[in-house]
């Protein structure tokens, strides 16, 4: 607080006057000073000729003098400000006894001077408290009677009356000035409380003004820093939106992606504006009904939700947008609105569409005369008519073999680009590992014999089940499998192992593949690249094992694709083992079958690459 | 062989074509008509309504598909088995050919052995019933 509070308060008019007289720290000397010039004007009154004042007893006019200067005297030392305590009231006690012994010196009770009483009774009752009361009744009561000290017979009848009323009305007189400088002094209190209180508060109202000053200057900053930051994106859309998709938010890089300023769009225009209404109808439908909003709902539970839609521009134009939409909440935590944070990605769909479509004609073109090739060449071999001499028919199963090759090649080219841009699906029913695992072993037997590598099986008594695609775990198993023999060194052993183990979570319980092989091992230091596009280990390129590098990128696709996971342990010279796990069909629950495919057959899938 | 019956066969590579109509000659059964386009396909089959035709699905013109749809639509020829042969070894493709109407569906490149089986299967049913009444009667010039 500040130390205006202390300064003592002035109050205005009459009111200032009494409480000047009444109060204040140098107002006992201004009292007795008062008295002391209204006690000389009344000694002047010796000195006018033709005034009757006489003193009859010199002596007490004298003593009366003497009583009032030292009065005076005490009441400059009693009077300071540093001089506490309650001496000061003795001040007018004296003052009623100097004027007492003025009367009595002066005629008693016939004495003019009995009126200065007056202003000591005055100063006696502006004095806080009872106790100056007590103390100068019997003192009043004292100096009235003293001249019937000196000389009790010359009183009269009508002189006692006054000498009984005198102090009495003294004494009302000091008792109601006492009452009102009280009433008085409390008012000024209440008075100096309420003006501490209004300055507390006006303080307070200051620091309030000077924190909300700070507090706005601090948002306003904070503002235009955001501002900046979201204008600075120039390549991003960023809109914002309040719960019913009305725009508040629009950067530079929607008026850039949308060819409209934020002028026209922030209060006036919602995000549907910029979508398709069929886009948005249509995906309204499709989901929960009609309460459903596409862009809004699917975004409440607080994470980035990201979609692909189609914005539409000012001028009717369209492009392909992926839209991380977010909520934005408020200070309570409660949703407010929505950012739509949207990335042009016409161009790079366009790619990704362009690929796919050369990787689908190459793929058809590159299987066609494959086809031709694959196809001939059976004819000949199958001519009961003109039988091949033994040299034909080894050139021409090396023809065979090789356009095989070719043949998985492509396919293996055309499934990498479809698990890239995700087109990759898959025909899911309920599959026996043990079946597609035999056959795996089956169609690699000739392989192994040729390489005089021995394959082996063991699998549990049930056979485990797992959801899938059965030609595409058929494709995965054959990779390992003809890996594992390419792999390994005349002499050596494949060991297939099909068992059922638990996940790394404890709580499903996986189908294992397992193909360990005795062959030349995997680096360990390649081992976490193994599975990355044509990446071939040093050994295999080595011992020039052939190969392109897609196999295992494939196997690890599908596993992927099938909620489950691939693993290696390898050892250099000593071999390599691959864990292909899926997760596990319970046995007494069999998943339930697919619908057919319309009845049509589909058990001639191509041969697996 | 006994004659099973007549085949269209549609596929814009001649080789190709070649091919099928010697595993199809193999299954006992006659070329009624070759063609190259999807749309000389569909000609050939409502001008022969054949006991099978066998549609590449990549064609000029009209895809095997859209034949497999038409042949569908058209009562006179809505029996016609269709086998469908593609080179896209997508297994989606399957559901899209059973979908437009076809019968069967083979993938590029095919095993003319296996093929002929599976010709001599999807004549069987009708040439119990048709034998020696019409067959070898329809002939469409190749590339019509």
């Amino acid at each position: 607080m500040g130390s205006s509070v202390d300064r003592p308060l002035r109050a205005p008019g009459i009111a200032g006057w009494v409480h000047r007289f009444a109060g204040g720290s140098n107002s006992t000397l201004e009292r007795q000073l008062c008295t002391l010039a209204v006690y000389l004007f009344a000694q002047l009154m010796f000195l006018v000729p033709g005034v009757s004042v006489t003193a009859t007893e010199e002596w007490t006019v004298g003593l009366a003098a003497a009583l009032m200067v030292g009065a005076t005297a005490a009441a400059f030392v009693l009077g300071r400000p540093d001089v506490a305590g309650r001496a000061a009231m003795l001040i007018p006690l004296v003052d009623l006894i100097a004027i007492g012994f003025l009367r009595a010196g002066t005629g008693g009770p016939s004495s003019v001077f009995a009126a200065l009483w007056i202003l000591p009774v005055l100063s006696l009752g502006v004095e806080a408290g009872r106790l100056p009361l007590l103390l100068g009744a019997p003192v009043i009561v004292g100096v009235v009677f003293l001249p019937q000290l000196f000389d009790p017979t010359s009183t009269s009848n009508g002189q006692w009356i006054r000498i009984f009323f005198t102090p009495l009305i003294l004494i009302l007189t000091a008792l109601s000035t006492n009452e009102l400088t009280r009433r008085l002094r409390s008012r000024v209190r209440a008075l100096q409380v309420l003006r501490r209180q209004q300055e507390a508060l006006l303080v307070e109202a200051q620091d309030n003004a000077t924190a909300s000053i700070a507090a706005s200057n601090l948002i306003q900053e904070s503002a235009h820093q955001m501002t900046g930051v979201l204008d600075a994106v120039t390549e991003q859309s960023i809109i914002g939106t309040d719960r019913s998709g009305w725009i508040d938010v629009f950067n530079t890089g929607a008026q850039k992606m949308l060819g409209v300023a934020a002028h026209d769009v922030i209060g006036r225009r919602n995000i549907a504006d910029f979508h398709l209404p069929d886009e948005l109808s249509r995906r309204t439908c499709e989901d929960a009904g009609d309460t459903f909003s596409p862009l809004m709902d699917p975004v409440d539970d607080g994470d980035a939700n990201v979609q692909d839609w189609t914005y539409r521009r000012e001028d009717g134009s369209t492009l392909q947008v992926q839209v991380a939409i977010t909520a934005r909440h408020d200070a309570a935590g409660d949703v407010e609105g929505y950012l739509y944070v949207a990335t042009d990605v016409t161009d790079e769909r366009r790619q990704a569409r362009m690929k796919d479509e050369f990787v689908n004609l190459i793929s058809h073109e590159l299987r066609t005369p494959l086809s031709s090739i694959l196809g001939y060449t059976e004819l000949i071999s199958d001519d009961d008519e003109h039988p091949l001499s033994a040299e034909q028919s080894k050139y021409l199963a090396t023809v065979e073999r090789n356009a095989q090759r070719l043949l998985r090649l492509v396919s293996d080219l055309l499934f990498t680009a479809q698990v890239e841009s995700g087109r990759f699906t898959l025909q899911e029913r309920d599959v026996d590992l043990q079946t597609v695992v035999s056959a795996s072993l089956e169609s690699a037997k000739p392989v192994a014999e040729a390489r005089d590598v021995r394959v082996v099986l063991s699998h549990p008594a049930t056979a485990p089940h797992v959801w899938g695609d059965p030609t595409r775990l058929g494709q995965a198993v054959d990779n390992l499998v003809s890996n594992a023999i390419k792999f390994t060194p005349p002499g050596g052993r494949v060991a297939i192992t099909l068992s059922t183990a638990a996940g790394d979570d404890q709580e499903r319980e996986m189908a294992l593949i397992s193909v360990s092989d005795t062959g030349i091992g995997i680096p360990a230091d390649e081992i976490d690249r193994l599975f990355s596009r044509f990446f071939r280990a040093s050994t295999a390129t080595q011992f020039a094992v052939p190969g392109v590098g897609l196999g295992l990128t494939i196997t690890q696709a599908i596993a992927v694709a099938h909620h489950g996971s691939i693993r290696v342990a390898s050892t250099v010279g000593e071999g390599t083992t691959f864990a292909f796990a899926l997760p596990l069909v319970p046995v007494d629950h069999p998943a339930e079958e697919p619908p057919a495919v319309n009845g049509i057959r589909s058990d001639s899938l191509p041969s697996r690459g | 062989m006994s004659s099973g019956g007549t085949v269209v066969i549609a596929d814009d590579d001649a080789d190709i074509r070649a091919l099928i109509a010697l595993s199809v000659t193999r299954a006992g059964a006659v070329v009624a008509a070759d063609v190259a386009t999807g749309s000389a396909a569909l000609h050939a089959i409502r001008h022969c309504v054949p006991d099978l035709a066998i549609l590449d699905v990549s064609m000029p013109e009209m895809t095997g598909l859209q034949v497999c749809r038409a042949v569908r639509a058209d009562p006179a020829t809505s029996d016609v088995p269709i086998l469908l042969l593609s080179a896209a070894a997508h297994p989606a493709a399957v559901a899209e050919g059973g979908a437009a109407g076809a019968d069967a569906y083979e993938f590029k490149p095919f095993s003319p052995r296996r093929l002929s089986v599976r010709i001599r299967e999807m004549l069987q049913p009708r040439s119990v019933e048709a034998a020696g009444t019409e067959s070898a009667t329809c002939f469409v010039a190749p590339g019509e």
